[in-house]
């Protein structure tokens, strides 16, 4: 599916939740402060309902499960408003309605138990389950959440789903590997051919049906989260393989982003090229590994240098230009510059959509809001710089 | 019985709570340390009759973190992903040119960090594990081979005048990064330095990867034994020409997944094993670090293990 409009701007996924959306569900009660804040940011992105929401919130505690749906239902208009407000183009709610990307989906799967926590990093740990049988959808996944947001949006919305390959490495398997022996002389080829079942299995079973649900449904832009695309060195074939399994006959029928970040773009590369005609856009995380000077040599460029590899591919560049842990509110001249970088490097401006790294779910909602604002101005400043209308 | 524990075990889900409660300021350290010391307590009842226990290092962020506490001027900078999992440490990195131990320090640190904050006494019978230099490296900054040579032997000495001990030298990179000629020559010279502070045994632990294309240089290393993954690696070609005498340490559970090995699948595997090598030689564990696994999980595969090991 092709778009023509050059530096089309858009969310990657998460945004924090306010204090109000989360205290609700963890039996806190709301504070003057968090009331004052949904005053505020309705204020500040024209919000007609806010009185709504501050009326709701004045109960305090004790919401029922009515007004805990209310409630997430406000921070979901809160989240697209203020993307909107933003000038961002594609939108989506900042993951307002999910605990976070792995445990929202997989507890709607069949197939899958949660094991307990694992250690992510130091004293941070996440829930992690296991698959103990075929997996399959036990619910739906987002199709109703995608008609909720399309309700809500003014702008077209973009909707960010959990890839098979993230589901299948951030999990354990006791299902496919229980006939495995310790140190048996094929016990590679019995770990690999386990695996790709596995991942077949997800990718067909749960992420290939939740995106054809979706497209029926009418969502035009659907964004396949996978963070972990390169985590296993050796893997990149299958993970390529799972893509394919996922989209499967939606390819051409609806415009396909798969986000990537944090890892070792090198290692995509060519097989990345097999999903040429699947794929639309590719967007990885740059912004991270650059400098914060403005400038349009590779010198100040030098966090875009994977740009040259996708150069010579059919892909729309989804181009991070915003550092997503860190305060730094990015100048729209040096947001400018990063575009007109990658403009040159890639030769069409056509080829080129404009966003954050990744979520911005660790900011606050004001340095979100005004990291979007100079996203949206550096646009503007690059296109003026191009002569683009 | 020979089981062998290094490293981290998973702490308890009442401890991750704690933990959780106690960095959102909900409990006190003493409440927080009260939890802890009933996990650690309950990991000891577990390795009752154990050669050699562990103290789980229920403490520690990571492998490389307590090292931050006695490098001088030592910064604890951003996340690196842990090997091919999805578990992530913290780069260390000096800010001096020439950084080392601050030996004053060491008994404390010592005790706090390998004695479970003196819950276990000097001369327990203990395994100890360590970072070996090629895992020192990939999770720290500026900081040259030489100078990592020197931290590790400072702390390798202090550990191995410590009575009844074991000491497991923890080194994933192995298989998983072509080592140099300079880098193959450093481990030895220092596995040779360090075997002469004491009787204490030296266990190399690779993890995670194929080191079948490492074994003539693993096989010639001057340690007591090696660590392999079984999930990894086949028996035969591990152990045919697995030198005379050394010892192994058999990671014989998987810590990739949360399925719990039968117990006739593992007898299966160790006669297997003990029909290359005598079964005085040989310990079982995890084949990774036993702390990629929630905690329910590793219990239950603990179990399975002194089950097939008694």
């Amino acid at each position: 599916m092709k778009i023509q409009k050059p530096f089309i701007t858009h969310e990657v996924g998460s945004m924090a939740k306010p204090g109000w959306r989360v205290k609700p569900f963890r039996k806190l009660a709301i504070t003057d402060d968090d009331i004052q804040k949904a005053r505020d940011w309705g204020r500040r992105l024209d919000i007609e309902e806010t009185p709504e929401l501050v009326e709701l919130l004045s109960k305090r505690k004790g919401f029922t499960k009515e007004e805990k749906a209310r409630i997430k239902w406000f921070s979901s208009l809160y989240g697209i408003r203020l993307q909107e407000k933003a000038g961002i183009d594609l939108v989506w709610d900042g993951e307002q309605q999910r605990v976070e990307m792995y445990e929202h989906p997989v507890k709607r799967m069949s197939g899958f138990q949660f094991r307990g926590h694992v250690r992510s990093f130091d004293n941070k740990y996440y829930r992690k389950a296991s698959c103990v049988g075929k997996p399959g959808l036990a619910e739906d996944l987002h199709t109703q959440e995608y008609r909720q947001m399309a309700e809500i949006a003014r702008n077209d919305v973009k909707v960010p789903i959990t890839g098979a390959y993230t589901i299948v490495d951030w999990s354990f398997d006791e299902n496919y590997v229980k006939d495995l022996t310790p140190g048996a002389a094929d016990i590679h080829e019995r770990r690999k051919k386990a695996r790709s079942q596995f991942l077949t299995d997800v990718s067909r079973e749960t992420i290939y049906p939740t995106l054809k649900s979706l497209h029926e449904a009418g969502a035009h832009y659907l964004q396949i989260d996978e963070p972990a695309a390169t985590t296993k060195r050796d893997e990149i074939p299958e993970f390529i393989t799972s893509v394919k399994e996922s989209i499967g006959d939606l390819a051409g029928k609806t415009f396909f982003t798969i986000h990537i970040c944090f890892s070792n773009y090198k290692l995509l590369f060519p097989h990345l090229k097999e999903l040429e005609g699947i794929l639309d856009e590719v967007h990885l995380e740059y912004a991270n590994r650059d400098s914060q000077e403005s400038g349009t040599t590779p010198d100040k460029r030098f966090g875009y240098e994977i740009l040259h590899d996708l150069k010579d591919t059919s892909f729309i560049v989804g181009l991070g230009v915003l550092h997503i842990h860190t305060d730094f509110i990015e100048p729209p001249e040096l947001i400018r510059d990063r575009i007109l970088y990658a403009a040159d490097v890639i030769g069409d401006p056509g080829r080129i959509m404009v966003s954050p790294d990744c979520g911005l779910r660790t900011r606050t909602w004001g340095v979100t809001y005004d990291k979007l604002c100079n996203m949206v101005e550096g646009v503007n400043l690059a296109k003026r710089e191009l002569g683009i209308g | 019985m020979n089981i062998l524990i290094p490293g981290q075990y998973p702490r308890s889900e009442k401890l991750v709570a704690a933990t959780r409660d106690f960095d959102r300021r909900r409990i006190t350290d003493e409440e927080l340390e009260a939890v802890r010391k009933e996990d650690a307590e309950d990991f000891m009842q577990k390795q009752t009759g154990f050669a050699y226990m562990s103290t789980g290092n229920l403490a520690w962020q990571d492998h490389l973190r307590p090292y931050a506490d006695i490098i001088t001027g030592c910064k604890v900078t951003g996340l690196k992903r842990f090997f091919e999992t999805n578990t992530f440490w913290k780069v260390l990195e000096p800010s001096s040119e020439t950084p080392a131990v601050d030996e004053s320090k060491l008994d404390e640190w010592v005790e706090r960090y390998f004695l479970a904050g003196g819950m276990y006494t000097p001369d327990s019978a203990l395994v100890f594990t360590m970072p070996f230099l090629y895992l020192f490296k990939r999770y720290s900054r500026n900081i040259e081979y030489a100078q990592i040579t020197e931290i590790l032997d400072t702390v390798a000495r202090r550990l191995m005048t410590l009575p009844e001990k074991m000491l497991v030298i923890f080194e994933p990179s192995v298989g998983f990064t072509e080592l140099t000629d300079e880098e193959r020559k450093l481990g030895r010279d220092f596995l040779a330095k360090i075997s002469t502070y004491s009787n204490t045994p030296v266990i190399l632990a690779t993890a995670f990867f194929d080191v079948t294309s490492e074994l003539e240089f693993l096989y010639t290393l001057p340690v007591s034994g090696f660590g392999i993954d079984f999930y990894a690696n086949p028996v035969e070609k591990i152990l045919q020409g697995f030198p005379m005498g050394k010892l192994l340490m058999t990671g014989a559970v998987a810590t990739d997944s949360t399925h719990v090995e039968e117990a006739d699948k593992l007898r299966d595997f160790f006669n297997s094993v003990t029909w290359h090598i005598d079964r005085s030689q040989v310990f079982a564990s995890f084949a990774g670090p036993a702390e990629l696994l929630p905690r329910e999980a590793a219990d239950a595969k603990l179990d399975v293990l002194k089950e097939v090991m008694s």
